[in-house]
């Protein structure tokens, strides 16, 4: 099978506008990060009681979207599915662009982001920030080697790189996850299971913008696409949200059945207000029960309009299982004492509270809007997208 | 005039070693003359709070703290910055249960959680048990106030300015950064006790600094006496501030 | 070429900028002058000048880390032979450009406080 790809003219007025559109919300993250800078983290919703918060929930949610679609873009090299080649280019793309913006957000997000350098002189091995940071360091070097090979159409390299980028995806989710799962204080953190999670999350999550961004790519350049293909990622991404429940299940029924974490869950999951709404509503509801549905349904499996509302309201359902992975458990008041209540000027013992403010809330747009961008310049400049994407067997 | 490779190295490494010696040698053997102290691992710093000598009323320790240590108030309870912050505490499930007070403050673990979590080492644990935060090094990602199992840390949200009346011996608190209590290390290192055990004791109160591991000190003959608890001791975190009377 | 010319009119932009406000010899800057204190620092003058940043740094990172506190070689070593911070770091550093952030926290007062 001979694909060819192409770049796009990237002339027309069309372009033009999504360029300038694009790069006017990107700016956004700079921005209001310097914002943050100048004024101090009191004009953020972030607090000494919640100290992460929005910026944090995007930067391991891209880095999600990131890991997914560098698996989809390996399918094809590694995992012998052919029928993917056409999008191993502008997967493998993507996933380079999400985890560079995943690192802004995380680093503009610090306290000091002007001791950028601090972090090359300072190594602390025991740190999972430190070790995640080689770990996506890596990831991104890899992912970009990985797009050479492929441009450079060498099979050998284009296997072994993308191989090696799996194994590092695999450890990128795993780190991920364990900055989470290894804080054994909070009991809505510390979770084995985390880590496994994280990566279903990230794959299920990855297939869903695949789904959106191939057909809008194809779309708009006037390019043809088989819909076939999309049929396959669709019921792919049906099984990884399965997981992703299963893997919610085991860990809040494990969670629930010690009587010291009553509190916790029934916080979650019951009497916690705005958090329990969107772990049921935003998260199991439409995040991964209906795009199950829709996916699963054999009336609507095979429709484009209803596969992409399935990944839309998968894309968002995973946007707020990071939201729930993260926020929560800083909600919760931390105990000192087994059995005594607690109250202090500190707000000790109480529930602590977070909304999103305006300035994370540009700020998130913001990266999205730098991945965007960015994905808009590279299929200008490179030859991303294939002419055509058929599939190469006859029929599935 | 060519260089072969044995050289080329012998001349490289003469010359680094001369950089060295320029540079490092001289501001090295500052550091070792007359009247230093060090942190020494042979003391424990450590602290005992009897909390049945805690007046409901008396915010003795609160306010040496935020005195010495140039704490600025903040206006938004959420973002206030707490080294040491009184604790009301009552048992639970019972009707009419007593309400007590104590101190909480940065306990200096043994095995620092926040200290583990640190991507730089900013937060590291001196030779003398007291858990520091490296100011001039914190990024601030704020992964040691998500590890703190006591709350004992606060980011400092806001720029502090110069003020008359601040104490010129500590430096102000730094914007982006995550700080806590230091144990009044400035103090410690000449030999004082901390503030909020200074103010205490002047108003009779309960709070004891010392070493542990002098057998004579005050804190290592309530240590042993198995009266003091630690909050917390589930964690393994071995808290070096200990409790009398909860 | 276009692109050369906007990378190197960003890339010199600090240069441009400091000539023409504070930056050596610049419009604006004024040559530093230190009041000369009776006796000895720590180190000769000329050696100071060029290093006296990694003294500093070194006292800082032991201070810190290991508890050594050799005050003559901090910051308020410096204070007890210069009182006035203006009249001493701020010249030079204003001088070159140099912002070090030392004291947004540290005291270290631009005129010296009259003592009671």
């Amino acid at each position: 099978m001979n694909i060819t790809f192409t770049k796009v003219e990237g002339n027309s007025s069309g372009y033009w506008t999504f360029m300038a559109l694009a790069g006017a919300v990107a700016s956004l993250a700079p921005l209001t990060a310097l914002y943050m800078f100048i004024n101090g983290h009191h004009v953020t919703g972030m607090t000494n009681q919640v100290p992460w918060g929005m910026p944090i929930v995007m930067a391991v949610y891209l880095i999600g979207a990131s890991a997914g679609s560098l698996v989809l873009s390996a399918m094809s090299s590694v995992f012998g599915r052919t029928e993917y080649k056409p999008f191993a280019r502008i997967a493998a793309m993507l996933a380079v662009l999400l985890i560079t913006a995943a690192l802004m957000a995380i680093i503009l997000d610090w306290g000091r982001p002007d001791r950028i350098l601090v972090p090359f002189f300072h190594f602390q091995p025991r740190s999972m920030f430190s070790l995640n940071a080689i770990l996506y360091n890596s990831y991104m070097l890899v992912g970009f080697l990985y797009l050479v090979a492929q441009f450079k159409n060498h099979e050998v390299w284009q296997k072994r790189l993308g191989l090696l980028a799996v194994f590092i995806a695999v450890g990128v989710h795993s780190g991920t996850g364990a900055i989470f799962g290894f804080v054994y204080v909070r009991e809505l953190y510390g979770s084995p299971l985390l880590p496994p999670s994280f990566i279903a999350a990230a794959l299920s999550s990855g297939t869903a913008m695949m789904i959106i961004v191939l057909h809008f790519t194809f779309q708009y350049t006037g390019r043809r696409l088989d819909e076939r293909l999309i049929h396959g990622m669709a019921r792919l991404m049906g099984v990884f949200m399965l997981i992703v429940l299963y893997f919610l299940f085991v860990e809040n029924v494990t969670r629930a059945y010690a009587p010291k974490n009553y509190e916790a869950v029934s916080f979650l999951l019951l009497h916690g207000g705005k958090y329990t709404a969107i772990f049921w509503g935003g998260l199991i509801i439409s995040g991964l029960v209906i795009p199950s549905l829709i996916v699963f349904n054999p009336k609507t499996s095979k429709a484009m309009g209803w596969i992409l509302i399935a990944s839309f309201l998968q894309l968002t359902g995973v946007l707020f299982e990071r939201f729930i992975i993260v926020i929560p458990a800083q909600i919760m008041p931390l105990e000192l004492f087994a059995d005594k209540e607690i109250t202090s000027v500190f707000m000790d013992g109480g529930y602590a509270d977070y909304s999103v403010s305006l300035v994370e809330a540009l700020y998130s747009v913001g990266l999205i809007g730098v991945v965007v961008f960015g994905f808009g310049l590279c299929i200008k400049l490179w030859p991303m997208i294939p002419e055509e994407a058929v599939h190469s067997s006859g029929d599935l | 005039m060519s260089l072969d490779r044995r050289d080329f190295l012998k001349i490289g490494g003469a010359m680094a070693c001369g950089t060295a010696l320029t540079t490092a040698v001289p501001i090295v053997s500052a550091m070792t003359e007359a009247n230093e102290t060090r942190a020494d691992a042979g003391n424990q710093w450590a602290m005992v709070v009897d909390i049945n000598k805690c007046p409901p009323d008396c915010t003795a320790c609160y306010d040496a703290c935020r005195k010495e240590n140039n704490v600025p108030h903040f206006a938004e309870p959420a973002l206030d910055i707490h080294w040491i912050r009184k604790v009301t505490f009552k048992q639970k499930g019972v009707p009419g249960a007593e309400e007590r007070n104590m101190p909480v403050m940065c306990f200096h673990c043994e095995h620092p959680p926040c200290a583990h979590v640190c991507p730089v080492a900013a937060t590291f644990k001196r030779k003398d048990g007291i858990v520091l935060v490296d100011k001039h090094r914190c990024i601030g990602c704020r992964y040691c106030m998500s590890a703190c199992p006591y709350k004992a840390r606060s980011f400092v949200s806001k720029h502090v300015e110069h003020e008359p009346g601040q104490n010129p011996d500590v430096p102000l608190r730094m914007h982006g950064v995550v700080e806590k209590c230091e144990l009044c290390v400035h103090r410690v290192d000449k030999g004082l006790e901390p503030a909020c055990v200074e103010a205490c004791k002047a108003q009779g109160g309960g709070m004891a600094f010392g070493n542990l591991n002098d057998p004579q000190s005050e804190v290592s003959k309530i240590v042993r006496s198995g009266k003091a608890t630690r909050l917390r001791a589930d964690l393994g975190t071995n808290p070096r501030v200990f409790y009398v009377g909860i | 070429m276009l692109a050369v010319a906007v990378f190197l009119a960003v890339f010199s932009l600090p240069f441009v900028y400091n000539t023409f406000n504070v930056g050596i010899g610049g419009a604006g800057s004024v040559a530093p002058k230190l009041v000369h204190k009776k006796g000895e620092c720590v180190r000769d003058a000329d050696w100071m000048r060029r290093n006296h940043m990694q003294l500093l740094v070194h006292t800082r990172e032991d201070a810190v880390r290991e508890g050594v506190r050799v005050t003559d070689h901090g910051i308020k070593g410096c204070r007890t032979c210069h009182p006035n911070r203006a009249e001493f770091c701020d010249q030079c550093h204003g001088y070159v450009g140099v912002k070090p952030e030392c004291w947004d926290c540290h005291y270290y007062p631009s005129k010296p406080e009259k003592t009671a």
